[in-house]
Order: structure tokens, then sequence, then C-alpha cells
């Protein structure tokens, strides 16, 4: 709800509610809110609120929550027609005056009312949800984040030992090595090069007098890979969860070209958590959901993968590599349309599966079953070892 | 140059056959105002380029295109030293006994500089002219930093000729299809639009207006049957340019109304995938609801 009367200290306030829920606003756009606000006609309500949203989101996620917020600070009374326990209990609070340091805390709760952070998590685990004005705000979301079993699961943090590293780190360098993928379109100066590099062979020129002894050459460089690790961390997997996580660190390490995801039933990216874990030796990771320890469905998230990421995360210069033990839950007629769908866009596909080592066993289950013909290394991850093996094993499609 | 009111920009992009709705007048009213850059993000097909492109009419100035692609570096996209033609100049002007600063100087003067078109939107000496940075997301996160700089200045350094400010500054439109994430510091300089499928109704204007000779049955039709498909997930969903095609096909075919046979003979203008066709195959019955919905 506005708090003050002053329309600009009201625009002050929200913004720092949108901060709370992970906006990044700087001096700048709040700025340029205001003075957005000096063109439009305010006592529309449609205007202000674009204005707004135009100058103070970056994302579709945050266009998405923006709606939500928005709702939520400046028409409280709509919002309230169905009021949540949580908000009931912040409404309480609302009579007493919020000073200090206390202030931003009460005002975080207050606004973590269920459809907010139903919002806020499925948009994290990246299902597109529709924010109509005409619906009844958010109440299907709300009742998914009551009624879900899995609503309260893994709310808590997961922490995972990144010791271990120089062999992650030799394999993740030789894995690097390893994948030649020939030569990008793109012209850089080069000894080798095959095309006349006008610009610095007239430079050069200058010191001999204008006549070009030392041409220079622009030549294709070597295309650089990318890495697409998509990890099981189900249940049945959880074994070896450590080490795949290791290797992934040591990889993104290595590696700005690497995009992480982990999956169980559903998809979660933690690129960023594993490149910013560089001084400390375990990984923490927080809000992971439904996508760590629960059961298997690799057809519904390598479909959410390929609908979401894969159109960026997945060129012909992509290494795909999963690590699962194939006991897909789900039908395996999904699992078959994302594995040839990721077949088609990438360099090659690495399936690891740790069963590969128990003597007898065969690539039965329907869900390996149906990716099997999409693959093109099917190999054993066990130990630090066997990684360092994996980039003698890797074959690709150029 | 700022506009009128929000109903002024509606109106003059309608009379360029361009249906804005609120939020996209908004954000012009802003772009202009502010001067901040805006950046477009959606599926492809549903206007972005052509936002940028009806807004250079409206404005009656000059749209400067930069295509972004993989592997484009400043000297295609900023400006470049015409090479031959300065060799040539040497040659000839070899004669004439002129010191080594003087052929320098005149090397490297403005009758021999390319501009691309980043240069060239920063050096119009008339009007602001519109800046349409296209499909920023295929181009290399180095060159989108060096994006961040000049948007940032509009400014260049070229170090034999100095540096070239612009007098006006262009209203920049960057479109991007996400094929990239783009980075956190480039969004922070721009204005932020989602532009998603358009609904029901706005999708029967657009069409009523690029077609005029369609009748409104038919358009209505087309709009039901297109916000069934993209519920779908095809792989690649049809946008709006999509519909259009679809509804000048029909119109030349002299089509009145819509069944499942005119559709499966058109289909090839919506869908242009062997895959999606196949969905389609499979969800028929939906689409035949939906027509069947849409002619009672």
């Amino acid at each position: 709800m506005p708090n003050y009367l002053d329309a600009s200290r009201n625009i002050l306030d929200f913004c720092s509610l949108l901060r709370l829920e992970g906006f990044s606003l700087g001096p700048q756009e709040v700025q340029d809110a205001l003075s957005a606000l000096t063109y439009i006609d305010l006592a529309d309500y449609s205007q202000f609120k674009n204005a707004l949203s135009l100058v103070l989101c970056s994302t579709k996620q945050h266009e998405e929550s923006f709606d939500v917020l928005f709702r939520a600070y400046f028409l409280p009374e709509a919002t309230k027609a169905r009021p949540p326990e949580s908000q009931l209990k912040a409404s309480e609070g609302e009579g007493s005056d919020e000073t200090g340091e206390e202030a931003p805390q009460k005002r975080k709760k207050q606004y973590h009312h269920p459809e907010v952070s139903a919002l806020a998590s499925s948009a994290e685990l990246g299902e597109v949800t529709d924010s109509d004005d005409e619906q009844t705000p958010g109440g299907v979301m709300t009742l998914r984040a009551f009624f879900s079993p899995f609503s309260r699961q893994h709310e808590t943090p997961v922490d995972f030992s990144l010791e271990d590293k120089d062999e992650m780190r030799e394999a993740a360098r030789q894995l690097i090595a390893k994948v030649r993928l020939g030569k990008s379109r793109r012209w850089r100066s080069s000894n080798h090069g095959s095309k006349f590099h006008f610009r610095r062979t007239l430079r050069k020129a200058l010191a001999t007098g204008g006549e070009a002894f030392n041409p220079a050459w622009l030549g294709h460089p070597l295309r650089k890979p990318r890495f697409v690790l998509l990890l099981d961390s189900s249940r049945s997997m959880s074994s070896y969860s450590d080490k795949l996580l290791q290797f992934a660190h040591a990889l993104s390490q290595r590696s700005s070209r690497v995009d992480v995801f982990l999956f169980s039933t559903r998809l979660k990216r933690i690129t960023k958590y594993l490149k910013q874990a560089r001084a400390s030796s375990s990984l923490h990771l927080t809000d992971l959901g439904e996508a760590y320890g629960g059961g298997t469905q690799i057809g519904a998230c390598f479909a959410e993968f390929v609908r979401r990421y894969a159109q960026g995360a997945v060129t012909p210069d992509t290494l795909v590599l999963i690590a699962s033990d194939g006991l897909d839950t789900g039908k395996p007629e999904i699992l078959e349309r994302a594995m040839r769908d990721l077949h088609r866009r990438s360099s090659g596909v690495v399936w690891l599966n740790p069963l590969l080592d128990t003597e007898g066993y065969k690539p039965t289950a329907k869900g390996m079953q149906a990716a099997l013909p999409y693959i093109d290394t099917f190999c054993t991850v066990k130990d630090a070892s066997s990684f360092e093996r994996l980039s003698k094993q890797i074959r690709l499609r150029h | 140059m700022a506009f009128a009111s929000l109903q002024a920009i509606k109106d003059s992009f309608a009379k360029q056959n361009y249906i804005a709705d609120d939020k996209l007048a908004t954000a012009l009213q802003l772009v202009t105002a502010l001067e901040k850059p805006l950046l477009v993000e959606g599926p492809a097909g549903v206007g972005k380029t052509a936002c940028a492109k009806v807004l250079a009419a409206v404005l009656d100035t000059q749209l400067i295109r930069l295509q972004c692609y993989e592997g484009l570096d400043t000297s295609t996209a900023l400006y470049e030293w015409n090479y031959p033609k300065q060799m040539l100049h040497i040659r000839l002007s070899e004669q004439r006994g002129k010191s080594a600063a003087e052929r320098e100087a005149e090397i490297f003067g403005e009758q021999f500089l390319l501009r691309r078109p980043l240069l060239e939107a920063i050096s119009q000496s008339d009007k602001p002219p519109v800046l349409l940075i296209d499909e920023i997301d295929r181009a290399d996160e180095e060159f989108e930093a060096f994006l961040l700089e000049l948007l940032g200045e509009f400014q260049v350094s070229i170090p034999e000729l100095g540096t070239i400010k612009a007098k006006h500054k262009p209203f920049v439109i960057l479109t991007s299809n996400r094929i990239r994430e783009l980075s956190d510091a480039l969004r922070r300089r721009c204005l932020y639009l989602w532009q998603g499928y358009p609904s029901f109704d706005k999708e029967v204007r657009i069409i009523e207006t690029h077609l005029p000779a369609i009748n409104e049955q038919l358009a209505e039709q087309i709009a039901q049957v297109m916000l069934k498909l993209r519920a779908m997930h095809f792989n690649k969903v049809p946008g709006v340019a999509e519909s259009l095609d679809w509804a000048q096909a029909l119109v030349s075919l002299h089509k009145g109304m819509l069944d499942m046979t005119i559709i499966e003979q058109t289909l090839g203008t919506l869908l242009k995938d062997q895959e999606d066709w196949a969905l389609f195959e499979a969800h028929r019955g939906e689409i035949e609801l939906a027509l069947y919905e849409a002619n009672r």
C-alpha cells in the first residue's frame, strides 16, 4: 500500500520493494522512473503502470512479477479480496509505525504472500505463467503453492563438497582441449591467414615509407566449444551428485561457455551459482525446489529445457553432456522428442550413465531405449579418473 | 522531439498500418522524451522490427539498421577506412613531393572513411535518426560491451580523425529473440518492452488494417485459429507475420470462410517444420472445434 502522500516518495518506496524481489535498480533507474512520470498522464492508471514497468523491468520475468507487485502495492484493496494467511498477519502489524532498520524486513514479509512467492518460484523454475489482468489474480497459483506435495521440499539450501579439485580440473582441461570443432566464420588477425588485413598492412607500411614489406593477414580462428551439462539430481543418482557437480564446477572455471542445469522432477539452471563458488570449497545451492532429490522426470525436464533454454544454450558448437541413470518415470515419447531436438541442435550428445559400470547392465529401461539413437557417446562416470578418460571417448559430429 | 499524447502516437502508427497498444505507445513516448534506448524482446514475427521502421516513417526521419550476426565487429558496424582507395591515392600522389605527415593527414581524411550504420547514426546533421539494432542477441558478448559504450555516450573516437560526437541523439531500438541471454548492464541502459503475441481483438484489427479487402468473418476465424495454434507447443510458433501471410493467401484464393480442407491446403504459410505438421495432425480435433466455435 502506498505509505506516503507524496507521489515520488511512494515511487521510491515501491522501488525498494522491487529491489527486495530481486530487481536490480540503481539510482539512475529510479531517477528515470520519476522523470518518465512527468511525460505521461498520471491520472491514467494503465499509462502510469506501463511507464513504470518500461523503466523498472529488464526481463520478461521481471514484467510478470511486476504486475503482481504493482497490484499488491498500489491496489491493495483488489488483492485483499482473497486475503492469504500471511498477509492477514502482516496487516495486523501495519498499525504500528515502521521505523529504522526493521522496516524493510517487515515489508518483505508483507509482500511475500503466497501469490508473490508462487510466481517468483514458478518464474525461477521456468514456468511461463500467463498473468492476465482479468483473471482473479493468481488464484490458480495460490492453490499450487499451498497444496503441491513438493511445495516445502528443499527450501533449505543444499551443500555440495567441491574438494578433490585437481583431478577434476585436469579432466576438464583435457575435455576442453579435446573438443575440436574446426574453424569459425569470423575474421581475426593471424599469421597464417588467407585474407589481406588492409588496416594493419597500411599501418605497418607507414614505417617502411609506404611500401608494404610486411603484409598482415586475417584468418579464421578456431571455434571454441560450448558445454551444456544436464545433471540428474534425483534420489537414485544422489551418490554421484557430488562428483558430477565437482566436474561441472571445474569445467565452468576453465571455460566461460558452460551452462549447467540440475533436474529431478523440475529443471533448474545453476550456472551462476557454480561460477560464484570460486573461493569456497563447498557449493551452496538454495531454492532448488523440485530440481533436487525427487523422482525422475527426464522427458519432461528435457522438454522444458528444449523449450526454454535450448535456443540460446545449444548451438552447433555445443557439446551436451547428460548425466543420468535413465530411469525415467514419464512417457518415453516426450524424452525421445527432446533428445532428437538436442541431437539436431548440438555437435554431440554425451550420456554419462553410472549404471554402465554395473556388471550385466544393459540399457533396456524405456527411457534409455528412447534416448539411445540420439546419443553419440555413451559412457560411464564413477570417479575422477573416469572423468579423465571421458575426453578420450568423446565423438563429435561435424 | 516528443509526441503530444499516446493517442497521437497510436493514430499516426495506425496510418502506417501498425496497430500499437498502450504499452508500446508509452514506450515510444518515453524513448523520445527520455532519450533512452528501447529493448524490445519477443517471439519471432510479432512486429518488433516493424515498429522501428514505422517509428522512422512517423517521425519522417531516416531509419538506420544494423543487422547483428555472429562475428559482427566494429569494422562492419562502426567504420572502416577505404583501403584500396587510400592505396591508389598514395600511388597517384607519390610524385608530388609532399611530406609524410601531409600525406598521412590526407589519406586519413573524411573522404576515405566508410561510414557503417553506427557511425552513420551519430553523424546525422539535420534530424535525429531511428537506429534499429536488430537481433542484438545474435552478436557476440564483446560487441554488446562495445555497444554499451556507444549507447552511453553517443560518441566515437577514431584514432586518426578524433572524436565524433552526435549532434542529435538517435532514437535507438534494439530487438532480441532471446537466442542468447543479454547482459544486465545492457538491459539496465534500456527501457524494456516484452512484445508477445497479440490478443484476439488486436490480431483481427491487424489483419483488417493490412488487408482492407478481407471480410470480417474470415479475419475473426483466422485470429481464432491462430490463438489455438499458438497454444500448442510447436517448434516454430507462427507469429503475426505468418497470420498476415495466411490471410493474404486466403484472400488471393478467394476464400471467404475457413474449413479444415482449406486450412490443410494453406498450412505451408503457417507451419514451416515437418514435426509441426505432424503435431498439427495430432491436434486436428481441437482446431476443428475452434473453427466450429468461431463459426457460431
